[in-house]
């Protein structure tokens, strides 16, 4: 009997080892420090509310034979588009929750709400029968966040998960990109530059939707061989992220960055600029630097009045649809905020450059603190 | 050092084995049937492009106005679904705008015949097909008796980029 068991005790002490070595790794590369957190909790949902936020209001004007939701979804349990008053009051509650992260008020409590909304109002947009994916990563990003709330140096570890929220957040992000990554895989790989899995993308969205603004025009130009290397760089680059994890922080920071210039590339060259997704890579771009907290009350009390002018900005075309919403003011044409959408990608593959460059001179004059699981932040 | 004090340490595997079940499970039935909401997946579009003999093919959407006085006008599809966004052009038109005859559909095993759930969508009301047209009709400034929704086939040159084929894939006509 003991004969049986020894080789099961040896295999289970094996894969218990690999799975705890996993797990160190994993934490080791995506472990952020707590000010990096709390500075995430201001940047991220005052990025959300200028430049992000949807607005949804519009559902309620659409008609209710529209209503067409995928079967195993929340808005199957609905028989049509709610009313103009449940948007209005979802998104003012959005729009507050967001200001409340803001300045720390509830903020654990206020992210997971904000998710819950986005969830429930994102399962009626997507009642005309498409999940469109968009608000994916920044309700993954402001769900693992608050689940850590948001590096709060006082907080429970009552509601505290067994990881912290931006290691859940690496991991979800990696996992998506699977997905995304796993059917292209199949297909895409083909060896055949008779076919193109990048162009699938181009043709519908070139002459239906209007995608044919900045490089687009330019797209069939590029030789076969290019377009076949581009169907083998966005398998790779989608299949890979859980490598680089592994790899440790700063083989996590180059996959990050090199995102980065995937989504400028699509952005450019198909019009897709998958512009959400900043949500789930900011937070891994940020340098650990020393965020340093505002004490001076008329700093902090102009900072406050600045953004309570947002959220006013926000919230007053929720209510009133003769005023113009904030985003259609910044940017009023496709082309702009396409622009900006671009100019975004770019700068922050330049903050994930400068993060690496700051890592491998700050791995050089203390190698043994920047790359042992023990030490997750970067000497200062 | 402000960092968490478990940043170093590991969950037990019984967390490990749920995380990963609440992430399978959903692209499981996305592969084998179809996508759940909400889940942690991430847009694929693995579909492929033909572009032997310098060419490529691709689905155009088209509608059409019809009315007692002159000719049928090409409507500017876009515009008629606004403000909804143009994402969702694609899956407005495949319902035919809401008012399709046949609202049944049959989630099948993908790769297979293998039909695992037969379910009658919920399908327009009368009341809700009666709003939808005079939505529509609110939209068109009441100029048309009908609409042609037309899905084409369109064939171009791969290198002038000119239109080379028009062939009509499918014709749906609504009265409104």
């Amino acid at each position: 009997m003991s004969k049986l068991t020894t080789p099961s005790k040896s295999l289970c002490k094996t894969l218990l080892g690999i799975h705890q070595w996993l797990w160190q790794r994993v934490i080791h590369s995506a472990s952020l420090s707590d000010s990096s957190l709390r500075f995430c909790r201001i940047l991220l949902p005052t990025l959300y509310l200028i430049f992000y936020m949807p607005d949804f209001t519009w559902i309620a004007s659409m008609p209710d034979a529209w209503y067409d939701p995928a079967p195993l979804s929340i808005g199957s349990l609905f028989s049509g588009f709610p009313p103009l008053i449940f948007f209005q009051l979802a998104q003012s509650a959005l729009i507050l929750s967001a200001f409340a992260i803001i300045i720390g008020f509830n903020a654990r409590r206020c992210g997971l709400l904000f998710c819950f909304l986005h969830v429930l109002i994102n399962s009626f947009e997507y009642g005309f029968g498409k999940i469109d994916h968009v608000a994916h990563v920044f309700t993954l990003c402001f769900f693992c966040l608050s689940c850590s709330n948001w590096g709060a140096a006082n907080q429970s570890n009552k509601y505290n998960l067994p990881i912290r929220g931006e290691v859940l957040l690496a991991l979800l992000v990696t996992f998506g990109m699977f997905t995304a990554g796993f059917e292209k895989a199949l297909r895409w790989i083909d060896f055949d530059t008779n076919t193109s899995g990048f162009l699938s993308w181009y043709f519908g969205g070139y002459n239906n939707l209007d995608r044919n603004e900045l490089l687009a025009p330019y797209l069939t130009q590029f030789p076969r061989l290019g377009l076949e290397l581009f169907d083998y760089a966005a398998v790779a680059f989608e299949l890979s992220p859980f490598l680089f994890l592994l790899l440790g922080k700063r083989a996590w920071t180059l996959w990050v960055t090199t995102a980065c210039c995937f989504h400028a590339g699509t952005t450019a060259l198909l019009n897709i600029s998958f512009c959400y997704q900043i949500f789930g890579y900011i937070p891994f771009l940020l340098p650990a630097l020393p965020y340093l907290q505002v004490t001076s009350h008329s700093i902090r009390r102009k900072w406050m009045l600045a953004l309570a002018l947002v959220a006013a900005c926000r919230l007053l075309p929720v209510w009133n649809e003769t005023v113009p919403l904030l985003p259609a003011i910044l940017f009023p044409s496709g082309l702009a905020r396409l622009s900006l959408d671009f100019c975004i990608w770019l700068l922050l593959a330049a903050v994930g450059l400068y993060k690496l460059n700051y890592m491998s001179l700050a791995g050089k004059t203390a190698p043994a603190q920047s790359n042992t699981p023990e030490s997750p932040n970067l000497p200062k | 050092m402000d960092t968490h004090k478990s940043a170093n340490t590991h969950p037990s595997i019984i967390f490990s084995i749920f995380l990963l079940i609440l992430l399978l499970f959903p692209f499981c039935l996305k592969l084998l049937l179809t996508e759940p909401y909400p889940a942690v997946i991430f847009p694929s579009g693995a579909g492929t492009v033909d572009l032997s003999d310098q060419s490529y093919n691709f689905t155009e959407y088209r509608v059409y106005g019809i009315s007692d006085q002159g000719p049928q006008q090409r409507i500017d599809i876009l515009k008629l679904i606004t403000p909804a966004h143009p994402q969702y052009l694609y899956q407005i038109f495949g319902n035919a705008f809401g008012l399709s005859a046949d609202p049944t559909k049959e989630l099948k095993l993908r790769g297979t015949d293998w039909t695992l759930l037969s379910y009658r969508q919920r399908g327009a009301t009368d009341t809700q097909r009666a709003e939808c047209k005079s939505w529509l009709n609110a939209r068109l400034e009441q100029r048309y008796q009908s609409l042609i929704l037309q899905k084409i086939i369109v064939t171009g040159d791969l290198k002038t980029r000119s239109r080379t084929n028009e062939q009509i894939d499918d014709t749906i006509e609504i009265t409104l």
